[in-house]
């Protein structure tokens, strides 16, 4: 399958490397008076799976972006294995919250798909058959192949999250973002969506995953984040409080 | 037979007709991403915007067409800069600035002589293109053409998930600023056709059309250009034989063709 292909690059010393490292990062949105997230301190290491979790507004999302550069910052660093996010674009695959596509538009899910390859071309150049095979391939995997000719709005929301997640396959990152993949989904789409994940974990990607209902993840995290009014405000918590600590370090000065 | 032909064994019928297909090429196959991308507000703006730069160019004897660039690319910038701050609400900072050059552009507009000239500009006048005009448009055309076919997966992208192209290292504000270039451009040649007043229709109307026929993009974009096509040719023949205003014709043909489609469509979906 096309994330198994993906070699998690040896670098030496890369053990000690964690995937994400937040260190007092405060953020804030452009068009606002107050920070977004304030003061975040979080390691996520390599393999883990990691649940940010918290009510409506409390910073999910804008976690999950400044990892991706989509929000500025306003103090604090950022490091996807150890290097700044601009570098590490290709092994970072971010899935917006299903709302923030315009899914009116013109075009069919196959080539929705396919773009999870952009990050590899680059600008000018075109997608080629290697590219439409992986996005065959991916749909194939999350059960959507009977629909790869659709226009990206005849699908169900369950669909739509699902070809998300098949977008984020092609791109063969290892670090996975994903903001509220549950929303919206059907019993079907839910169960692929699951199996597909935890296919993920066992090929050691790294998976931080936004949700403001727990139960829905159905997978174990390794850690469970806490988020309120912009802040971390604790790891673990129920069912998990038992032991975050040696797999999620929170970073303290 | 002869109806049909007779229009065309005069020369300057002859660089009218080419005029009007290209500039019906440029607009057409541009108005599908102002339609999708919901910039039919900039378009109508940016025609507006042009016109001080158009005035300014008459009356000192500059190239209409520079001139028209010059206050097209600077109106282009400024809403692109307005939008991305986002600090005032994109539709009202671009009516002030809209209205505003607009204005400008009629009170220069009151300060010359020639009413004929006015009305060319307010209203087209693809009678009176010259050779030099049909190559302008040409090269418009070409480079229009040649910058959506090169830029066509960044373009597609960033209209319906700016977010992820973001994220993947194509900034969505390089393209933005592109797409305004290539607005400015059409609005530059689709003036010359149907003036200031009626642009947007030109731009808007055929690929709205479209839209309602396709949703496949490029599919789109051939039965806009061929709307755009049919449109200006009964435009150019209305007003051979009836003697009424060009562009008036052109729009008024575009518009017509709208509304059979989406009755036809309405039927269909109501059966
Ligand atoms: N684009 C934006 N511009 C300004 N403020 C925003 C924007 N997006 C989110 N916010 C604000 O940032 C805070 C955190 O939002 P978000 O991260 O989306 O929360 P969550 O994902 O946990 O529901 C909220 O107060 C929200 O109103
Ligand atoms: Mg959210």
């Amino acid at each position: 399958m096309i994330a198994g292909q993906h070699p998690l690059v040896p670098i030496a010393g890369s053990q000690d490397i964690s995937a994400i490292h937040l260190r007092g990062v405060t953020a804030q949105y452009p068009a606002s008076s107050a920070p977004a997230l304030s003061d975040a301190n979080l390691t996520v290491p390599v393999g883990s799976l990691v649940a940010l979790v918290g009510a409506n507004g409390a910073g999910k999302s804008t976690l999950l972006k400044a990892i991706v550069g989509l929000v500025p910052l306003q103090a604090g660093e950022i490091l996807v294995h150890g290097q700044p996010f601009s570098s590490q674009r290709r092994r970072v695959a971010y899935l917006p919250q299903i709302g923030e596509l315009d899914w009116h538009f013109p075009v069919s899910l196959h080539r929705l798909v396919v773009t999870g390859r952009y990050v590899h071309l680059g600008w000018l150049r075109r997608p080629g058959r290697r590219d439409a095979e992986m996005a065959s391939a991916a749909l194939a995997r999350l059960g959507l192949d009977d629909l790869m000719g659709r226009q990206i709005g005849q699908l169900s929301g369950g669909q739509r999250q699902r070809a998300l997640l098949a977008r984020a396959m092609v791109q063969q990152a290892d670090v996975l973002l994903l903001d509220e993949p549950f929303t919206a989904v059907d019993a079907e789409s839910r169960s692929v969506l699951i199996e597909v994940l935890r296919e993920l974990r066992r090929q050691e990607v790294t998976v931080l995953v936004a949700t403001h209902d727990l139960e829905s993840l159905s997978v174990d995290p390794t850690a469970v984040v806490h988020l309120r009014d912009g802040r971390i405000d604790g790891l673990g918590g129920p069912p998990y409080d038992a032991d975050p600590g040696p797999v999620l370090e929170p970073w303290i000065a | 037979m002869d109806r049909l032909t007779e229009p065309f064994q005069l020369t300057f019928m002859q660089h009218a007709f080419a005029a009007s297909l290209l500039i019906g090429l440029t607009c057409g196959v541009l108005g599908v991403y102002v339609v999708l991308r919901r910039m039919a507000f900039i378009g109508d703006a940016v025609s507006h915007t042009v016109m001080p730069g158009l005035v300014a160019a008459y009356t000192q004897g500059w190239s209409l067409l520079g001139g028209a660039l010059v206050s097209g690319i600077v109106t282009a910038l400024g809403i692109g800069w307005i939008s991305r701050r986002g600090l005032v609400r994109e539709d009202t900072a671009i009516g002030v600035v809209f209205t505003g050059l607009f204005a400008l552009g009629v009170v220069m507009i009151s300060a010359t002589k020639s009413f004929k000239d006015v009305n060319n500009l307010l209203f087209g006048n693809v009678l009176g293109v010259t050779p030099e005009d049909v190559a302008m448009i040409a090269g418009s055309a070409l480079v229009v053409c040649a910058v959506l076919a090169l830029l066509h997966k960044e373009l597609e992208l960033t209209s319906f998930d700016p977010i992820h192209a973001q994220v993947a290292g194509l900034n969505a504000d390089v393209v933005r600023y592109v797409l305004l270039f290539l607005l400015v451009l059409a609005v530059v040649v689709g003036i010359q056709a149907v003036g200031v007043v009626l642009l947007s229709g030109l731009l808007i109307t055929p690929a709205a059309t479209a839209s309602l026929l396709t949703n496949r993009l490029q599919r789109m974009m051939l039965l806009s250009v061929v709307d755009a096509f049919v449109s200006v040719t009964i435009g150019l023949y209305a007003s051979y034989y009836f003697n009424v205003s060009t562009g008036g014709a052109i729009v008024l043909a575009a518009a017509a063709i709208f509304v059979v489609v989406s009755g036809v469509r309405a039927a269909k979906s109501a059966l």
